[in-house]
């Protein structure tokens, strides 16, 4: 058979059936550990929800739930032991990667729970007098992934940034820098929002929430609402509009990678609903109200008095992931209109999407 | 209903020939579901019969009645479509011996029938999914040709995949 059939037979497997494929033989062997191999692979492989759960293990479970059947789901412990969720933010997933870091030992770890894998990062060394803070991101780009740390007490008053590569396992310090942005406006004052990152399109993004001085007012009032994005590929920052003005920072509930385009969840008091989603990536213009719900008008799930329901993210095929102050976990299924319960008793304290890989192996 | 639709358009014919002699006349929306096929159709002057030295008959026939059956289910509207052509595609790789599998692999990959080959992938998968490697390497007439200790090393690295 040739290499490119057998290659499409294998790609289509699972990480588990691959790994043992890779005994079969010499040639299946090279032909599994070949870089764009895990590629093709990933591509045929069923997009999943990842949420993270509080349930007395300190963040350290994670819940997969395939987009298709959000019933169907496995769970992984992360391999470390974490004191505190809080302190082990999520910094985002690529590819079958998730990265997580530690902000009391200021490492980061790249995680594969389907392959049971994990990697430290080495240590990135910074200067900073102040006690700093870090803001992470994590994605793919050219065959390698990459993890960026943003140093500084704050956005803009950050002194220095640095990129991970897996392909070198190193660091390298880049003379961009976020507060670079706004260069040409020295009296805007940036504030990290979600620190939780999103991949769309080779750029990393981050919501950020920046007030601007006028000269009237002495003190700024008015919050606005932006996107930050690293482009991978040229390393360099960048301001993504936010859809409207009038879409305030912490109206963001959510920041989706959905179906490969980039999206904000928000809400409005007390349970509107709007799920936006930017058609063409970086074109403000694109941004368009894909989904606009007022939950009170929804009959509720009939097991479930009338609580409160918090987006948590999107699925791939458009499912919003919802936590009510019940602990349940619900969806919202936006072609049906209906509202309808995943799991009673869960409390949800991160989101991200996921799909299989044999990445780190 | 369906007659009326299919009398309706003049369809062009064409004429495979398979690397046996055998030829089958299929109308050309059929055959160009066949990347392969609608290239050489598109072509300027493209004649009619178009001879296939890599595809026998038996194999031939089995990919253009794939192509048949997808063709006619896609002009049909019905919203239930989608699952009629998964249903069909079942039921036409159920019972697929593995020889008859093989040679209607090379055939649909031959004629750059992109979707079957995607059937037929999957279904090859589908023997491998789940198996141990012994059954893997039985099913595929493999042999190892790992040398002594090399096995065992990849198998510890991954210990989980094999419990």
């Amino acid at each position: 058979m040739e290499s490119d059939i057998i290659e499409e037979i294998l790609s289509r497997l699972d990480a588990k059936s691959l790994m043992r494929c890779k005994c079969v033989c010499k040639s299946w062997l090279s032909l599994i550990t070949h870089p764009s191999f895990r590629i093709r692979h990933v591509k045929h492989q069923v997009p999943c929800v990842v949420l993270r759960l509080n349930n007395s293990g300190h963040g350290r479970l994670f819940s997969f739930r395939s987009s298709e059947n959000l019933f169907d789901h496995i769970t992984h412990r992360f391999p470390i032991k974490i004191s505190s969720s809080a302190l082990w933010p999520l910094v985002g997933s690529q590819n079958g990667v998730i990265c997580l870091s530690c902000s009391s030992d200021r490492s980061v770890y790249l995680w594969n729970p389907t392959i049971k894998k994990l990697k430290k990062l080495p240590p990135y060394h910074y200067q900073s007098n102040i006690l700093p803070t870090f803001i992470h991101g994590f994605g793919y780009v050219n065959n390698d992934f990459k993890v960026v740390k943003v140093v500084g007490g704050r956005l803009e008053s950050c002194n220095q940034v640095g990129v991970y590569s897996l392909g070198t396992n190193s660091w390298k310090t880049i003379k961009m820098r976020p507060d670079h942005i706004f260069s040409d406006d020295p009296d805007v004052t940036i504030f990290p929002h979600h620190m939780h990152s999103v991949v769309v399109n080779g750029c990393i993004h981050w919501i950020l929430n920046y007030r601007r001085k006028t000269p009237e007012e002495v003190l700024p009032l008015e919050h606005s609402l932006g996107i930050l994005a690293f482009d991978l590929r040229t390393e360099v920052f960048k301001l993504i509009d936010s859809p409207a003005p009038s879409i305030k920072p912490f109206d963001v509930e959510s920041m989706c990678n959905w179906s490969g385009c980039l999206s904000l969840v928000t809400i409005y008091r007390p349970r509107l609903v709007e799920i936006w989603v930017m058609k063409e990536h970086g074109v403000s213009d694109s941004w368009t109200k894909h989904v606009s719900v007022d939950f009170l008008k929804l009959p509720a799930p009939s097991c479930e008095g009338n609580y409160f329901r918090l987006p948590i993210g999107l699925s791939d095929n458009g499912n919003l992931l919802l936590s009510s102050d019940s602990q349940a976990l619900h969806f919202y299924n936006p072609k049906s209109n209906r509202v309808e319960l995943l799991c009673p008793k869960t409390r949800v304290i991160g989101f991200t999407t996921y799909v299989e890989s044999i990445f780190l192996s | 209903m369906s007659s009326s639709s299919t009398t309706t358009t003049t369809t062009r014919l064409l004429m495979l020939k398979a690397s046996d002699g055998v030829t089958f006349e299929v109308e050309e929306a059929v055959a160009t579901k066949l990347g392969a096929i609608n290239n050489m159709v598109e072509e300027e002057g493209s004649e009619d019969l178009i001879c296939l030295p890599n595809v026998n008959g038996k194999f031939l026939g089995m990919v253009l009645e794939w192509c048949k059956k997808h063709a006619n289910n896609n002009t049909n509207s019905d919203k239930g479509n989608d699952e009629v052509n998964k249903w069909w595609d079942k039921e036409f790789v159920m019972d697929l011996d593995q020889n008859t599998l093989y040679h209607l692999l090379m055939a649909a990959d031959y004629l750059s029938g992109t979707e079957l080959v995607d059937l037929l992938t999957e279904k090859v998968a589908s023997m491998i999914r789940g198996k141990k490697v012994e059954e893997i390497r039985e099913t595929f007439k493999i042999k190892s040709d790992f040398l002594p200790g090399q096995e065992e090393e990849i198998r510890k690295k991954n210990s989980w995949a094999f419990e």
